[in-house]
């Protein structure tokens, strides 16, 4: 069931309507039922998978809290850790390591065909991170399992997150809801802006990274360098997007998501870019990966080394920057078995490490050059650098495969000629001038509210406070600007982040 | 605590550790700070701090740091 | 008191909100969405009811079977309900909707193998037959199999997918307020190079030197057979056993140089056909290996390389059509 899916829309007002009818001591069994419909309309035999963790998890969540043996606990916890990320794995990248045993083997192993569960990157994190948290002691387990199962299956947000943590979300689920208009309007508000960025913006800038990305062998400068350009727009309102269409959907319910986005574009460094893009997968991956690998006694042992041999200071980073290095790795690999997502991960990695571990050489270099923290040109400089450092790791993303992206980058540098701009290359690339100005508009429309949110207004209440003819008109624009701008894909096009 | 500050001043300079209580909160102390605030406790004060203090409710401010220092170190 | 009259207001206030909203997507539905074949059909469809053969299928049906001209050599009235566009789903709900009335004797499926191969363009095609069928249990089981599941401007919207419209709005308002759109005259259908000649055929006029196209025939791969073209045929056949309407198959002919083209994978398509309709029971004739067919299979025939008929071409083949549909 798609989010911008008319079934989806009957699904949710079924579900919100009775929601608010039934005793409210119930809502939760009403969310869990729906949660579970949802999920089987996808395949029922999927439901399976979703059951295996939320049992595993559930279970050993109890038995670590019984067992007071640290050992014992230890063991619980890594045998979970095992069943889940093993399952996941063998779902995941059986395929891509049969593949790479045959090129390197020069073998003959045909592939498997299995069916990889919507969502399950996803709904395992949550459920591994909250198994962490009760091992840390950081939450208590939940004695019900019904209870566990909403919080792991809770339905908006299965198919592409936001990965949600425990001690967050679970009382949320919980606990009843009264009806509250303004929830209601505040939550419908956020599901448009959704479709109007997937919709108007992400399906029409995805014609062109298509064309290229189908023929990237093609294509060379100008051209190349549009689609990356438009491929940053189509992943950035895709994703974004279907997350404001998720949180609005929660907050019909009243339910509060974590945030994915903070407007990431803006971000001045690689670092604060993963501090604003697809932020639950990043915490997720500082709490249960970076800082656990961190503090590890062999992690310790190489610090005592490093310190050692490199002096002090660049010795303390270094095996930090390392964890970091090996996180990354993780973050590229959670995005597909592939070779050009693991450089993915890995060229992030490398730049914050390298950021990092340059910093003091930059700080000198700022006061040589008297360049101020804080003034605005420096500010620009630094968000365009990201920018385009980020840019980069986008080929990964958009090439078929790693020698694809290589290639890609060496073909954006050959025969660029700026007049590709004018002399209608651009125009044979499936867009027309309407759309190139529909796009430009529309961005700037996200850029403007992007720009007002970084400045601290909140658009939801400042719209709020305006007159009704000015509010009306402004739903109005909302509600009718999306059909009417919005682009029709000539075959369905689903959100990027539902195949994770 | 006067070490502690100490050792906050030389990772993260510019921040007013006696008075701020958010330092997490306002993302003045990033995971690469943390991690190395954390190496350099260890070092200095014997303890071992593991991924399960890692809270923002610990971090927050040189006094949330230094409790926690000094529970640590009465485990220890 | 004063708070639940302020809740009551503003429900009243968003419901009047909505209300506009719903009256002005009504009127953009209305004079972006021009009046079309399918309207025509599925009102002729009804009101001259009872035909004793149907046929429903693609394209090709539509221009290359003059239900006229079957009708002189077999003596049955026939209708013609193949329409660009109508993939295996849209057929099965045609069928139901055309039978609502009167069942017919006959329904003859024109098979063209590229519609199970490939999925429907989204947008005005996706909804193009849909949107014309008067509202009944068969539109809503519509709805509910397939419109649903697109995205919601097909539900709520659809003249989003009509949107170019807007700047012959003039026109097409005009035309829906003439007395030719209320007598369902063919006149009013915009045909270009044809025009609507009778009971759902198109005749395409003869025009020397046209511009032909190019071969864009998609190869026939079994693989690629989507799970609905199966379902839906299979429904269809079945829904035609219940109600005792025979039920058979037709390929029409294409031009030997788009055969020539890929010969391969016609041969390969006829074969999976041919075993597919053997083991369901079902009558099935492809014209492109009748050695007993007289009609022309040159380019002179056809308005262009997919093998669309020019309409008195179309006509000398609906007469042997109808000698085969007597045998």
């Amino acid at each position: 069931m798609s989010l911008i899916s008319t079934e989806f829309l009957l699904f949710v007002l079924t579900a919100v309507t009775g929601y608010y009818l039934i005793p409210k001591k119930y809502q939760w069994i009403w969310l869990l039922a729906f949660s579970y419909i949802y999920y089987a309309a996808a395949g029922v035999r999927l439901v399976f998978f979703l059951v295996y963790t939320t049992v595993t998890a559930y279970a050993a969540g109890r038995l670590i809290e019984r067992t007071e043996e640290k050992q014992k606990k230890k063991g619980i916890l890594v045998g979970c850790l095992l069943l889940n990320f093993g399952m996941l794995s063998v779902l995941k990248y059986t395929n891509f390591v049969i593949d790479n045993l045959n090129k390197i083997f020069h073998m003959n192993l045909s592939f498997w065909t299995m069916l990889l569960p919507l969502g399950i990157s996803f709904y395992i994190f949550q459920a591994m991170g909250y198994i962490l948290d009760v091992y840390w002691g950081r939450c208590k387990a939940e004695r019900n399992l019904f209870r566990f199962a909403l919080f792991v299956s809770f339905f908006p947000q299965i198919l592409q997150g936001p990965i949600g943590r425990y001690h967050r979300l679970s009382e949320q689920l919980y606990e009843e809801h009264v009806f509250h208009l303004r929830r209601i309007q505040y939550g419908l508000q956020l599901m448009l802006w959704g479709f109007f960025k997937k919709l108007v913006l992400a399906d029409r800038a995805a014609v062109l990274v298509n064309q290229v990305s189908a023929n990237h062998m093609e294509y060379t400068g100008v051209t190349v360098l549009a689609a990356v350009l438009m491929y940053s727009i189509q992943l950035y309102m895709d994703f974004s997007g279907g997350m404001n269409v998720v949180e609005g959907v929660a907050e019909l319910f009243g339910i509060e998501l974590d945030r994915n986005f903070k407007r990431p574009y803006f971000a001045v460094s690689i670092t604060d870019f993963w501090h604003r893009w697809h932020i639950t997968l990043g915490t997720w991956m500082k709490d249960y990966v970076f800082y656990p690998v961190s503090l590890s006694r062999w992690m310790g042992r190489f610090g005592k080394w490093s310190k050692a041999v490199f002096g002090k200071k660049t010795g303390r980073l270094i095996p930090i920057s390392l964890a970091n290095v090996i996180v990354f790795l993780l973050v590229g690999v959670w995005h597909g078995a592939a070779w050009k997502f693991i450089v993915y991960g890995l060229y992030n990695g490398l730049l914050i490490a390298a950021g990092s571990l340059l910093a003091p050489v930059y700080q000198k270099e700022k006061k040589r050059f008297h360049i101020n923290d804080g003034s605005k040109g420096w500010r620009l400089w630094q968000i365009s650098r990201t920018f385009i450092l980020v840019n980069i790791s986008w080929y990964f993303d958009i090439a078929p495969d790693l020698a694809g992206a290589f290639q890609m980058m060496k073909n954006t540098m050959t025969d660029f000629r700026f007049s590709a701009f004018w002399d209608g290359s651009l125009m044979a690339m499936g867009l027309d001038r309407l759309d190139y100005i529909i796009l430009f508009l529309g961005c700037m429309v996200v850029f403007i509210v992007s720009a007002l949110q970084e400045r601290g207004v909140k658009i939801r209440e400042t719209i709020g406070s305006k007159p009704m003819v000015l509010r009306w008109l402004l739903y109005g624009i909302l509600v009718f600007g999306t059909p009417m701008f919005g682009h029709v894909m000539a075959t369905a096009g689903g959100f990027i982040y539902a195949q994770f | 605590m006067e070490k502690l500050i100490e050792i906050l001043e030389e990772i993260q300079p510019n921040a007013d550790y006696k008075n701020c209580n958010s330092l997490i909160d306002d993302e003045i102390l990033d995971s690469f700070a943390i991690l190395s605030i954390i190496g350099e406790i260890e070092d200095e004060f014997g303890v071992s701090v593991t991924p399960a203090e890692i809270v923002p409710e610990n971090f927050n401010s040189a006094e949330a740091i230094w409790k926690m220092i000094e529970k640590l170190k009465e485990i220890s | 008191m004063r708070s639940r009259f302020n809740v009551l207001s503003h429900m009243l206030k968003i419901l009047l909100f909505l209300f506009i909203c719903a009256v002005l997507s009504w009127v953009l539905n209305q004079v972006t969405m021009p009046p079309n074949v399918v309207w025509m059909n599925l009102h002729r469809v009804r009101e001259s009811a009872p035909y004793d053969y149907i046929f429903v299928g693609t394209s090709h049906g539509q221009y290359g079977i003059s239900p006229e001209v079957v009708e002189e050599t077999t003596g049955k009235k026939c209708f013609n309900l193949c329409m660009a566009d109508e993939y295996p789903i849209d057929t099965y709900f045609l069928v139901k909707e055309a039978c609502k009335t009167h069942k017919p004797e006959k329904i003859i499926y024109e098979l063209d193998p590229s519609y199970w191969i490939g999925d429907q363009r989204l947008g005005s095609t996706s909804i193009f037959f849909y949107k014309e069928f008067p509202w009944s249990a068969v539109k809503l089981e519509y709805f509910a199999d397939k419109i649903v599941e697109q995205d919601y401007r097909s539900t709520l919207f659809p003249w989003s997918y009509y949107k170019n419209n807007l700047t012959k709005a003039e026109d097409i308002v005009k035309k829906k307020l003439s007395a030719a759109y209320r007598e369902y005259d063919p006149e009013i259908l915009d045909i270009p190079g044809g025009y609507y000649k009778s009971d759902g055929f198109i005749y395409q006029e003869k025009v020397e030197g046209a511009d032909k196209g190019t071969f864009n025939n998609m190869p026939w791969v079994e693989g690629e057979i989507r799970e609905s073209a199966r379902i839906y045929f299979s429904k269809t056949v079945e829904y035609c056993r219940e109600n005792q309407i025979d039920f058979e198959v037709i390929t029409m002919p294409v031009p030997e140089e788009t055969e020539a083209n890929m010969p391969e994978n016609y041969e390969q398509s006829e074969r999976f056909f041919e075993d597919f309709m053997k083991v369901r029971g079902i009558r099935y004739h492809n014209f492109n290996y009748d050695p007993e067919l007289e009609f022309d299979r040159s380019m002179e025939s056809y308005w262009d390389y997919d093998g669309h008929m020019f309409g008195e071409d179309a006509e000398k083949f609906s007469r042997e059509l109808g000698e085969y549909l007597l045998r």
